[in-house]
């Protein structure tokens, strides 16, 4: 399953974004940002695909407020990896 | 005894309520890492410290290009402007009030071939901003000054000097160690590109957090003092070039910011329910102590001038100063007496080596505090006018 991540240079910028993200009545979820896409130890807001377009066009029109907006394949499998 | 703490230059106490409680509940109930752990609480504890920036930037009116870094105090704050911004050949002009957090690193720039020059201020304190233009050449590259004297509480022109500053195209830096909390501060209008500030002494934050405030243009001339991890951009082995990472490698004091953020938001609340500001209580000081012989007042002596803050210090001129603040002690009058790290202001005040007994002023003292000091120092200075006099009669008679 494709996700889609903001990615970013701090953890403040996150918490920025996706307070202001809030304000325009886009809901994200904050998460360590995955291995494949940053070498960056930061974290990653999760954006739901229905709102993908509408996150787009705002960091295009607010310059400088993340980093990049990826898609990865989210590969981790409830049914296969149990560990207990 | 009942103990009147006026020692609030050195640090407030008490300080603004409920601070220690908001200190302790952080270090008992989520005493985590931010911007490295990558979880809820952390990012809790990461919203409270972008939300102190917020409020910082917001009472200093920070221009949005203008970022808060937070450091261990106003001290740190002013050593990461002059020994990250100057190099050799480079030439800066301070006042001849500055407290040493100014002068020792200045100093010590000097023996590596920076150069520096004092403005002169009066005896009592004040500053001609045209002192300030007088003393800048081709090769100086900032004005920094003190906003006001943590001896004698006499308010320097900032907004002058950063007009003069901003005419002449260099960076204008603002020691706020004594003003922030107190005085309006208004970077945009004042011209100033760099503030420091401590968290601990009018803002009534905790011991162990100050910071500066600097405009993203200085902020790039500027190569950080320390420099590690910062938790952003990890995979490189080069310092962020970004604000506030720059400046803010290892771990933050998360406690004491923690700490400013409540007492920020509690003098934000409390706001006019305080009694007497500072200054007022200060005027009040002066009224009475005013008319007692055997004192001189170093600073501005007018009670109703308000180029000063709630600092004042007093010169007992028959007696050795630090007696006289252990005499004050014994009637619970907390000062401090000698030279407040700053030589060369006593210097300008006429005070220089037998320094002064500062009475600092918080918003939490009150009136009858003030007139127990009054009437403490009027005591003082009789005694020592006594045993003065009694002390020159035997000596005639013998």
């Amino acid at each position: 399953m494709l996700v889609n991540y903001l990615l970013f240079d701090s953890h403040e910028q996150a918490l920025n974004l996706r307070s202001l993200l809030k304000d325009e009545g886009i809901r994200t979820r904050i998460a360590p940002a995955p291995r494949s896409l940053t070498r960056c130890c930061g974290v990653s807001l999760i954006v739901a695909e229905d709102d993908a377009d509408s996150v787009r066009d705002y960091i295009e029109s607010h310059p400088g407020l993340c980093r990049e907006f990826e898609a990865a394949e989210q590969d981790f499998n409830p049914n296969r990896d149990r560990y207990c | 005894m009942t103990q009147i703490y006026l020692d609030n230059a050195s640090t407030s106490f008490p300080k603004a309520p409920g601070t220690g409680a908001a200190v302790a509940d952080m270090l008992e109930n989520h005493a985590y890492n931010v911007s490295r752990t990558g979880f809820d609480g952390a990012y809790d504890l990461l919203e409270e410290v972008a939300d102190t920036r917020r409020l910082l930037s917001e009472l200093f009116c920070a221009p949005s290009d203008s970022r808060v870094c937070f450091t261990a105090g106003a001290t740190q704050a002013l050593n990461q402007f002059l020994k990250g911004l100057l190099r050799p050949g480079d030439h800066i002009v301070v006042s001849s009030v500055e407290h040493n957090a100014v002068m020792r690193p200045l100093t010590s720039l000097a023996g590596q071939g920076v150069e520096f020059d004092c403005a002169q201020c009066a005896s009592d304190g004040t500053l001609d901003p045209e002192r300030i233009r007088e003393l800048i050449r081709d090769n100086t590259k900032a004005v920094l000054v003190t906003h006001a004297s943590n001896v004698c509480g006499t308010i320097l022109p900032a907004a002058e000097i950063g007009k003069i500053c901003g005419e002449k195209g260099i960076w204008f830096a603002l020691d706020a160690a004594q003003t922030a909390g107190c005085v309006p501060i208004d970077m945009k209008t004042m011209q100033i590109d760099f503030l420091a500030f401590p968290g601990h002494k009018g803002l009534l934050g905790p011991q162990g957090v100050g910071g500066f405030v600097v405009r993203d243009a200085l902020a790039r001339e500027m190569t950080p003092l320390i420099e590690g991890g910062t938790g952003s951009r990890s995979d490189s082995e080069n310092q962020p070039d970004f604000l506030p990472d720059k400046f803010e490698s290892g771990t933050l004091p998360l406690p004491a910011i923690v700490g400013l953020r409540h007492a920020l938001r509690e003098n934000e609340r409390a706001g006019s329910e305080r009694g007497k500001t500072e200054r007022e209580l200060a005027a009040r000081f002066l009224a009475e102590i005013g008319d007692i012989p055997g004192i001189r007042i170093a600073g501005i002596a007018e009670p109703d001038d308000r180029r000063r803050i709630g600092v004042v210090s007093v010169d007992f001129t028959q007696t050795d100063n630090g007696t006289a603040a252990f005499e004050l002690e014994n009637r619970g009058i907390i000062t401090r007496v000698g030279l407040h790290c700053a030589p060369r202001a006593h210097m300008t005040l006429g005070t220089y080596p037998q320094g002064t007994v500062r009475f600092s002023f918080g918003p939490y003292n009150t009136e009858e505090e003030v007139d127990e000091a009054a009437r403490a120092v009027r005591e003082t200075a009789l005694q020592s006018l006594e045993y003065t006099n009694s002390d020159t009669k035997q000596n005639a008679a013998e």
